[in-house]
């Protein structure tokens, strides 16, 4: 029981005797009683009390209250709130202050906040030195404004360093002069995002999008080692421009009661408890340090309200207790699960059911991710979490992880349209150990540009490791296959058919990844269990696909046996379409490698033909025929012709919009393959950055397809003199170099190698080159493509002649020599190459005459520079130059150079360094009859 | 509809109360009122409590278009909270004085006063409050009426409009209630 007071107010009971103290039972009806007896006029009262039946003790006590009664009321006891026996503190005139008041410099216009901890004012500068309102947030009374002063202007220069596009500028820290601190900051006028958000009924991508930005501000504080501590929608406010704006960056913390080290949630219940900050990480519950991860937890809260505007321990009861318990212990509701009000699903411009499917798959993986309990478990940057969502938005897979694997199917059928042998997927559940969901596939004809997504479905399909284990995250897709192989051909032996059918999609994919001595073996399997289950066409056209591996393979002689003993198995089959015309297409293939372009022309002739109007031959195959019509017709000079085929396959496109969109980016490929043949560089050089930016993003950085992009960007840009943008591309040319494709490496190594010898890195830098000789001069280099063997010689000889070294370039130059006269139908381009290098090298040694006989015919055009060949005809051609002037026949290197410059302009552009050289020459030579003096490389090589 | 309707609306279905959630939302405004409601020898000016809810239930009525019938339960609360929040900064001050923390804030008058003894508005707040956790043994709506009349200084018909009875009915229970807290703090 409460002791009376000593002073101050007279206390009650100092006069008389003290009382019993009554039992808790008996106070009801004891209150009861004195009601009643107030009721009573006083003279009644004695008289009442007399006939009550109360136990005497109970009778006294009664008296006494009603004694009390007296001086209750003459006292007006608890009638208001006592005075306090101090002066208010100093703090608390805060709740005086009001519109007018000054804070320092400032004058505080009108309160636009209240904060759990501080009140925010719009302010402006009294003395009109600044001319923009600002927004000055003053702390709540209460102990510790001189530690809290200290610490904000500790951090001042941190936290006012911070300028972002979205973030709210921290101006400056102030201290009043009784030693209260303020903080001055940039004043945002918008709405918090969810609210925004909701407000212009956002979709979902919308609302990511807007999110993302929130992600690029917390990345760069990050990145300058400021938390914020205290995110929520509140915080994120939208501006009338829709630009994301993120106050109190690093504030909350400052502002909290606790000392410095610790950091405290800030509000303080009515019972006393720590209340739940709807948005704290559970570290942050517990009062642990923070990290970055605690940011990351909070952004995923404020992204999963973005979603379904319910936040993910709603559920767990209405009390703060309830949810800080189930926040530090329980797993938050998955998306997919969680009720969509229809308000909500209108916000999202969706409806519930719409809305729910939209936010339950990947989005559900990307929210958990960032809300795993565990910090280490979460994204480790906002900038991770800003690449998933980036990927959500492109419908590319997601790096989180779900913990089960059947939502990938779901995630691949819908990005893909495909159908998937219903046979072949029950298969596959019993391959693998997870329980699948049952697709509908069919396979579909391979191509470089589904490499990504059929790696992805197999990723999907075989994974078996736990993402948390080390190294778990890093299984690459050929080892995926790989397994997928061992257990498909262990697990299915019993059925040949479905594991012959599995056995193929594994060797396309292999292919596809060029992983082509994998793909062989797989595909030599698949065939062999069509064999055993007695199923002649499906062995057919797995053959077919073989035969396509193996010559990427470069094993030509084999690929062509095969194909006669294709052409044979097909007699049964002449009238099926698809039979015919996969056949069609290799025998097209074989042609164009054999560089029989007639032959290549008169098979896809066939084939097209065969299309027309077919429902068998769907119009993506048709788009890949004509493809390869263009490039044949482009190589046999006909570039009109060339171009048509390219326009028809565009209208195929444009007809049928259900075709992925890599099928573009597939025929922007050969369109730049002819262009590249008819020397229009500068076309690409313009067109191909923009192009590879969009393969990246449609299918993925490391697709061949984008690759085959940049080799020929690169190849432009050599050409073009542009070597130091040429030599950017190396990196990106990485996947290239993968020795299962001997023919991808040499040409890759070749661009790389090239592009550092003409920035002069090459010493710096000999790798490339060392492989490629290495390639060279290894035993089986005879299986590789003589082609490729001859580009491989070139560039290494080329590496020498413009290191200024033509000695050691003349034994490369011999082997190439050699390798021409021994082959012929070898491509035209790489044999004048050969010329020009060899011309070069001897014009280096001081042989100009031997020079000029290696080059030949290019140094005495007959006829203007026309064909496919013109414009490479005219860059060999400049080679001739020196020599020709050096040997005295300046006149000759003159007419050289009039003839070749126009054609030079047109194609590669005046601004070329290559042609600005050129008229460098021809500028020199007219006026003097003598060339500039050379660069420091002293050698003009144009390659 | 707004958060805090929702969680009225919950808890008048007999669920416990959303009170933390409520809290959130309002306790800027509790916190201002609080602070305001406290009176202090040198004031000069003194608050209108009553008005200052008014006003804090105005701000939430923009935010959350709350409907008429909830503010009574909205008032309930508020009470509640501002006993504790009254509660709170009271010991905040006396253990400041106590310690010695900031000393720059106690002026000369009052030094005496201090070294006399203890203060006595600030330890009526906290016997009430104490007793109130008694009172509430006995009949917990006595509780709530002292909380609104005491701590925030409502009218006996804002009272009775929050817990759903008659002003008369708030009246005797005002009464009863003064009746044990007198006791109760009288005895030793």
């Amino acid at each position: 029981m409460p002791r009376p007071a000593d002073a101050g107010r007279p206390s009650p009971g100092t006069g008389a005797p003290p009382r019993p103290a009554i039992a808790l039972g008996d106070w009801p009806r004891l209150l009861a009683l004195v009601t009643e007896a107030m009721d009573l006029p006083p003279s009644e009262r004695e008289r009442w009390l007399g006939e009550l039946d109360l136990a005497p003790a109970l009778k006294d006590a009664l008296r006494g209250l009603l004694d009390d009664r007296r001086a209750i009321e003459s006292q007006d006891f608890l009638g208001d709130l006592p005075v306090m026996s101090g002066s208010r503190p100093h703090g608390e005139t805060h709740d005086r202050i009001g519109p007018g008041s000054c804070i320092g410099p400032w004058r505080l216009l009108r309160r636009i906040g209240e904060g759990g901890m501080s009140t925010v004012w719009l302010a402006e500068r009294e003395d009109g030195q600044f001319d923009r309102q600002v927004a000055l947030k003053l702390p709540h009374a209460g102990p510790g404004h001189e530690a809290l002063a200290r610490r904000l202007l500790r951090e001042r220069s941190i936290l006012a360093g911070l300028e972002h596009r979205h973030i709210a500028r921290l101006y400056d820290v102030g201290v009043t002069p009784s030693g209260v601190p303020f903080l001055v900051m940039e004043h945002v006028e918008g709405d918090p995002l969810t609210l925004h958000a909701d407000r212009r009924r956002l979709p979902v991508a919308q609302r990511l999008a807007l999110f993302r930005q929130v992600l690029d501000a917390v990345q760069y504080a990050h990145g300058k080692l400021v938390l914020h501590r205290d995110l929520k929608p509140q915080n994120i406010l939208v501006d009338a421009g829709g630009d994301v704006r993120l106050l109190d960056f690093g504030i909350a913390k400052l502002l909290s009661a606790q000392d410095d080290t610790g950091d405290a949630t800030e509000l303080t219940e009515a019972t006393g408890r720590r209340l739940t900050p709807a948005y704290a990480s559970p570290e942050q519950l517990r009062g642990e340090p923070l990290g970055t991860a605690s940011d990351i937890y909070s952004l995923g809260i404020v992204l999963y309200e973005l979603l379904c505007a319910r936040r993910p321990f709603d559920h767990a009861g209405p009390t703060p207790a309830q949810i800080e318990h189930a926040v530090l212990t329980r797993e938050p509701k998955p998306l997919g699960r969680q009720e969509i009000a229809p308000e909500a699903a209108q916000a999202r411009a969706t409806s519930p059911a719409a809305l729910r499917r939209t936010i339950a798959g990947d989005l559900n993986a990307v929210v958990l991710k960032a809300l795993a309990r565990e910090p280490a478990r979460r994204y480790a940057s906002a900038e991770a979490l800003d690449a998933d969502v980036s990927r959500w938005l492109a419908g590319r897979p997601v790096a989180a992880h779900p913990p089960g694997n059947a939502y990938y199917f779901a995630k691949f059928v819908t990005r893909h349209r495909w159908a998937v042998g219903a046979g072949a997927l029950a298969a596959l559940a019993l391959a693998t150990a997870s329980g699948i969901a049952v697709m509908q596939a069919r396979l579909a004809n391979q191509e470089a540009a589904r490499a990504a997504s059929v790696r992805d479905f197999l990723l999907a399909l075989f994974q078996e490791t736990d993402p948390d284990k080390p190294g778990g995250q890093d299984i690459t897709a050929k080892t995926l296959l790989e397994h997928g192989r061992e257990r498909a051909t262990q697990g299915l032996a019993a059925t040949p058919d479905l594991m012959a059918e599995l056995l193929h999609y594994i060797g396309n994919s292999q292919a596809n990844l060029s992983d082509r001595v994998a793909a062989d073996q797989t595909l030599s399997q698949s065939i062999a269990a069509y064999v055993k289950a007695g199923n002649p066409r499906a062995r057919l056209l797995v053959l077919l696909d073989r035969i396509d591996n193996v010559l990427a393979l470069g094993r030509m002689d084999e690929a062509e046996g095969l194909l006669k003993t294709a052409a044979g198995l097909a007699e049964p089959f002449e009238h099926d379409v698809q039979v015919m015309g996969t056949l069609l297409r290799e025998q097209a293939y074989v042609a164009g490698f054999r560089h029989d372009w007639a032959a290549e022309k008169a098979y896809l002739r066939r084939y097209l033909a065969l299309a027309e109007g077919q429902a068998g031959i769907a119009p993506r195959d048709r788009v890949e025929a004509l493809q390869n019509l263009a490039t044949a017709s482009a190589r046999s000079d006909d570039l009109p012709g060339a171009l048509g085929y390219i326009a028809q396959a565009f209208e195929i496109l444009r007809a049928h919009p259900e075709i992925p969109a890599d099928a573009r980016l597939q025929v922007i490929n050969y369109r730049q393959d002819i262009d590249f043949q008819w020397g229009r560089y500068a076309a690409i050089e313009s067109a191909s950055p923009g192009e590879i930016r969009d393969c990246e993003q449609r299918l993925h950085p490391l697709s061949p397809l984008c690759v085959k992009l940049r080799s020929r960007l690169q190849a432009a840009r050599l050409r073009l003199g542009l070597f130091e943008e040429a030599r950017a591309l190396n990196e990106g040319l990485a996947p290239m170099l993968d020795p299962s494709s001997p023919r991808d490496q040499v040409w890759g190594l070749s661009g790389i190698t090239q592009a550092l010898a003409r920035t002069g890195q090459l010493q710096a830098h000999p790798e490339s080159f060392e492989k490629l000789r290495q390639i060279v001069d290894s035993a089986d280099v005879v299986a590789l493509d003589p082609n490729y063997r001859l580009r491989a010689l070139d560039t290494l000889a080329e590496a020498r002649v413009l290191a200024g070294s033509p000695d050691q370039a003349m034994p490369w130059i011999a082997r190439a020599e050699s390798l021409v006269a021994a082959n012929r139908g070898l491509a035209a381009g790489e044999v004048k190459r050969a010329s020009a290098i060899k011309g070069a090298a001897l014009h280096l040694q001081g042989r100009h005459e031997l020079a000029l006989a290696a080059l030949g015919t290019l140094c005495t055009p007959e006829r203007e520079p026309a064909g496919v060949s013109g414009v490479q005809d005219v860059l060999f051609g400049l080679n001739c130059v020196a020599p020709l002037v050096a040997s005295r026949q300046p006149d000759a290197a003159l007419a050289l150079l009039q003839r070749g410059l126009p054609t030079l302009r047109e194609n590669l552009g005046a601004s070329s360094p290559t042609v600005r050289q050129a008229q460098q020459w021809f500028d020199s030579l007219r006026a003097t009859h003598a060339l500039p003096p050379a660069p420091e490389s002293g050698v003009a090589l144009l390659t | 509809m707004g958060d805090v309707t929702e969680l009225l609306q919950t808890a008048r279905d007999g669920e416990p109360l959303a009170v933390g959630r409520i809290f959130e939302m309002l306790y800027p405004d509790l916190r201002r009122i609080a602070h305001g409601r406290l009176r202090y020898r040198d004031d000069r000016l003194l608050m209108d409590t009553g008005a200052l809810v008014n006003e804090a239930y105005l701000h939430l009525l923009k935010a959350e278009r709350l409907q008429a019938s909830d503010r009574g339960h909205f008032l309930a609360y508020a009470a509640r909270v501002m006993r504790n929040l009254v509660v709170d900064m009271v010991r905040e001050q006396q253990a400041e004085r106590r310690g010695g923390g900031l000393q720059s804030f106690v002026t000369l008058d009052t030094v005496a006063l201090n070294s006399a003894s203890a203060s006595g508005g600030e330890d009526e707040i906290l016997r009430v409050h104490e007793a109130l956790e008694e009172l509430a043994r006995v009949d917990e709506r006595l509780v709530r009426v002292i909380e609104m009349r005491y701590f925030v200084g409502l009218t006996n018909q804002e009272i009775a409009d929050s817990l759903g009875v008659t002003p008369r009915t708030v009246e005797r229970d005002w009464e009863k209630a003064r009746t044990f807290l007198y006791a109760t703090l009288g005895r030793g």
